[in-house]
């Protein structure tokens, strides 16, 4: 039979306590009190029992497991009569587990207190390293998190918790009105965009029609840490999304780039700022043999070059592309009839008329016959007697006042004596006078057009010689003569024919007619400064003469023929002439985006034109002339297809994520830039000292490295 | 035995059928740009709390829950989901915080501690039973001092009885320290009785030296022998069941600080 250690015999067993914290430090040995320690770890051993009193007789209670009632019995005093020696209680192994338990845990907590509330919480608390570009510009956890903000658990109250973290974010970076929408963009644009794409899904990947079919409206109320990820380690990429990310919203969703829908007109979005027909050019003129000798291009590179980030094909300026064969048309070479743009000019009138009204003009030539230029009423109309003479003239002609009425003869009068003001003016203050005249405008603009008051001065004085004598006269209020008529140009003058007005400048300039006492300019060339001044400066103008100045210089035909190549963009209501071809605008970020320079290398035998095919068939002109929508056109080129890029842009070549050609946040780059501001000046100095004085204090400061 | 092997079959099933769900959620939410880690944050802390009022329910006996096997039960599949949502909530990072690492770190060593305990009491009871004669982890010390005192009475009886000191010097020259041997932490590992063996084999070959009477006397202390070295096994093998709590246990208190001060930097700071 095996021997058992353990008695069965229930009043023989031991009664253990594991719970308890303490245990008898004579346990080892087997004489273990019956008592135990106290809760504290205290001995309580007196002896083997505690004697019951029975009469006037104490009997010992000591237990059979110990060997039942003592032979000695219970001493007089009822004290127990074995005695038990103290003991050192030991701690329980559960007692002792739950001090280490404790202990750890104190440890851990006074860490997370450090890093909660300690001097040193901003570190403490980072749950990763940022990225360097944040690290540099964040000193502590404030600059890009509430600290303050009450825990939210409502979805309403996080919405407002994370709009009011992504201020913070925007604080830096600006990304205009739209900031928190999608791609930075309205409702409506949205709502648009939607439309123009509405794609049939070919084949949803699984987990996005889950996503789909819990969302029907895609994600809203994004915050920005829903895509950048910060306390990622510093080599984190901020910008790091799948696919099936940016895909989460959008209608058509697919699996790789091959799946995606079929470019529609990329990259033609609009048409060209210059109105150049690719197919008449390189399908006529450039063959032609006469212009080959002009050295007419021979490839796209002879035009077109990369920009400097490479992205952007741009074209090179006039002088290497169009001036070869274009030069001569815009001083006016070969043109029949005028080649200049009359400026000033002594208007006709009706002199009998006048006379019989007894309205007194002075001097004026006998001979003009001709009528106001619009230049003229443009800066007739700032002149207030003169607008309001012109506006009692009404309909009438200045040169038939038969059947004029009183008030008009009387008006018609105090314009002529405003256009001799005006001459005066200008005579006398030169490009202030117009600029007066012309109001305020935005800085830096160039009104003036190089106006040239010598040129005005010259021609005053064959016209108009006692000019500045009578208006000085008229505006002290002295009557001047009914009608003078003013002496007769100079031979000299008198004998400059037409053509030889205009031969005197053929790189462009002023000059005066005196047949038809009129001041001219002639285009002296590309971007001429006349001509650009002026349509720039009244393409917005709302005035009547500045509709007629605009519609004079913007014809086709005009003087200059800007507007044979120059196109101009209405939208919104205000007009935009095009001066300038497509250019880098690092300002902006479009949707999609693209890099020149990394494709030549790919290019195939027909060089540009393997992604860029001339579509004969359009009617690119439909895009130009009176049109100024530049979304109406047809481009000279056929929209590129999805198969020539997925050629490459398969995930185990180029690669194909979504991130590789579009952007998601688009529009005015500016916005996207961080808000720079001018570090402040210490108050102190700037109490004391003015900004020259501060500089210095400052540069010396620098300097000396001390305050 | 069948029933218990499809009562964990199902259980193990529902587990992973419980985390092949949520991963599958969390890629969606992930890809729906959703603040993933913050769900799989609240989830793992949900469980964490459930986990650990298995040992407060063992301290409320008086409460009428649900029995503490099944108590067990739910800790054991809750604990191994729990380590999948902790998976998820990481996002197979490392994290980098001074609070994330250690707390981190914290979670696994209680995963870990986990586990060797789940695997403990399941190895060691059987080799238990089948060592011997039950013993209470609390008395065993006491017990060895009997035994001690035992082997003492047998080997000075003998010395009386029969004048000879063979077993005497036997006691002096293995029995004294054999008795006295505590096995060590990790004995239960290790495995085997080679000790017991020896001084069995020893006592075996003594035989051949003693009277009748002291053969006699030599089986009492062969049954002594084996009662020792069942109750070295009973002692290594409970300690050793109690020993992993000391890991599991302080661990989850910090665990659960840990917790506290993430959580309470999360729901400061979070954006979302």
């Amino acid at each position: 039979m095996r021997r058992l250690l353990q008695s069965i015999i229930y009043n023989r067993k031991l009664y253990d306590r594991p719970q308890d914290e303490w245990t008898c430090g004579r346990t080892a040995e087997c004489q273990a009190c019956v008592f135990g320690p106290g809760a504290k770890g205290e001995c309580r051993a007196t002896g083997q029992c505690l004697p019951a009193k029975k009469g006037d007789r104490w009997f010992c209670t000591r237990a059979i497991s110990l060997g039942a009632a003592c032979e000695p019995g219970p001493q007089p005093d009822g004290s127990c009569g074995c005695p038990v020696p103290p003991c050192t209680p030991q701690r329980s192994l559960r007692s002792q587990r739950g001090r280490l338990a404790w202990k750890l845990s104190g440890l851990a907590l006074a860490l997370v207190l450090l890093a909660v509330w300690g001097a040193s919480r901003n570190q403490w608390a980072n749950p990763g390293p940022l990225t360097p570009q944040h690290a540099m510009s964040t000193q502590r956890c404030a600059d890009c998190h509430l600290e303050s903000a009450p825990l939210a658990f409502t979805a309403a109250a996080r919405a407002d918790r994370r709009r009011a973290h992504d201020q913070l974010c925007l604080k830096c970076h600006d990304l205009g009105p739209q900031d928190r929408s999608p791609h930075g963009l309205t409702g409506a644009q949205l709502a648009v965009l939607a439309r123009d794409e509405n794609t049939a899904p070919v084949a949803r990947p699984a987990a996005l029609a889950v996503v789909h079919a819990l969302q029907p409206g895609g994600p809203n109320d994004l915050a920005c840490a829903s895509c950048h990820l910060e306390h990622h380690g510093r080599d984190f990429d901020l910008k790091r999304l799948t696919d099936q990310q940016c895909q989460v919203c959008h209608q058509a969703q697919f699996d790789g780039f091959a799946g995606h829908p079929e470019f529609k007109d990329y990259p033609y979005k609009r048409r060209t700022q210059l109105r150049f027909d690719h197919t008449t050019h390189w399908g006529q003129y450039f063959p032609d043999a006469k212009l080959a000798a002009k050295s007419a291009p021979t490839s796209c590179a002879t035009c077109h070059e990369p920009a400097a980030d490479g992205r952007q094909m741009l074209v090179k300026n006039f002088a290497q592309t169009c001036a070869s064969c274009h030069d001569g048309q815009i001083t006016g070479e070969g043109r029949l009839g005028g080649k200049g743009v009359a400026f000033i000019r002594l208007p006709g009138f009706d002199r009998a008329a006048l006379e019989a009204a007894g309205e007194a003009v002075g001097e004026w030539p006998a001979r003009s016959v001709g009528g106001l230029t619009p230049f003229m009423r443009r800066l007739l109309e700032a002149d207030a007697p003169a607008r309001a003479a012109l506006q009692d003239l009404g309909t009438a002609d200045l040169t038939d006042l038969a059947k004029a009425t009183l008030a008009q003869k009387a008006a018609a009068g105090r314009l002529l004596w405003s256009v001799k003001s005006l001459l005066a003016d200008l005579v006398t203050q030169g490009q202030p006078a117009l600029l007066h005249r012309l109001g305020p405008a935005d800085a830096g603009a160039r009104r003036t057009g190089q106006f040239s008051a010598d040129g005005l001065l010259a021609a005053q004085q064959a016209w108009l010689p006692n000019l500045l004598t009578e208006v000085a006269a008229h505006r002290r209020g002295e009557q001047a003569p009914v009608i003078t008529t003013a002496p007769a140009t100079s031979g000299a003058s008198a004998a400059i024919e037409f053509d030889d007005a205009e031969a005197r400048v053929t790189e462009g300039g002023w000059y005066r007619r005196d047949q038809n006492y009129t001041l001219y300019y002639r285009p002296g060339g590309h971007a001429d400064p006349f001509l650009t001044t002026w349509i720039d400066a009244t393409a917005n103008d709302a005035s009547p003469a500045a509709s007629a100045i605009f519609n004079q210089l913007s014809a086709e035909s005009a003087p200059g023929v800007c507007m044979k190549c120059h196109t101009v963009d209405q939208a919104d209501g205000r007009r935009t002439v095009n001066w300038e071809t497509a250019q880098p605008q690092p300002d902006r970020r479009p949707f999609t985006t693209f890099k020149h320079t990394a494709h030549f290398s790919l290019m195939g035998d027909q060089g540009c034109a393997t992604c860029h095919v001339i579509d004969v068939t359009a009617d690119h002109a439909r895009g130009f002339g009176l049109n100024h929508d530049p979304a109406v056109f047809q481009s000279n080129f056929a929209p590129m297809t999805k198969a020539t890029c997925v050629t490459c842009h398969q995930p185990a070549k180029a690669g194909d994520s979504c991130l590789q050609c579009h952007n998601y946040h688009t529009g005015d780059l500016k916005m996207l830039r961080l808000k720079m501001t001018a570090p402040p000046v210490p108050r102190k100095v700037a109490e004391t000292s003015g900004g020259a004085v501060t500089a210095r204090l400052f540069a010396l400061v620098a300097k000396n490295g001390r305050p | 035995m069948r029933a218990f092997f499809n009562r964990r079959l199902g259980y193990s099933l529902a587990t992973l059928a419980v985390a092949g769900g949520l991963t599958a959620a969390w890629m969606v939410g992930r890809i729906a740009l959703r603040p993933v880690a913050l769900y799989t944050g609240w989830l793992l802390l949900a469980l964490l709390l459930a986990l650990t009022f298995f040992n407060a329910r063992k301290k409320l006996p008086f409460f009428p829950l649900i029995s503490a096997s099944h108590w067990l039960q739910a800790h054991i599949y809750l604990g191994w989901l729990a380590c999948g949502v902790f998976a998820l909530h990481i996002s197979a990072r490392w994290p980098d915080g001074a609070i994330e690492i250690p707390l981190a770190l914290v979670f696994i060593l209680v995963a870990l501690s986990g586990v060797l305990g789940l695997w403990l009491s399941r190895w060691l009871p059987s080799r238990l039973t089948r060592s011997g004669e039950s013993l209470i982890y609390e008395r065993i010390p006491m017990l060895r001092h009997q035994l001690v005192t035992e082997v003492k009475q047998v080997v000075r009886g003998a010395e009386t009885e029969t004048q000879s000191t063979t077993l005497g010097d036997f006691y002096v020259r293995v029995l004294a320290g054999y008795f006295a041997h505590v096995p060590a932490w990790l004995a239960p590992l290790a495995g085997g009785d080679a000790e017991h063996h020896r001084v069995k084999l020893e006592l075996e070959a003594l035989r051949h030296y003693l009277s009748v009477r002291e053969i006699a006397l030599a089986d009492q202390l062969a049954e002594l022998i084996e009662a020792k070295r069942n109750l070295d096994n009973q002692f290594a093998g409970q300690r050793l069941l109690k020993l992993w709590l000391f890991g599991h246990i302080p661990l989850t208190f910090v665990l659960l600080v840990f917790t506290a001060g993430h959580v309470w930097l999360v729901l400061h700071y979070s954006h979302r």
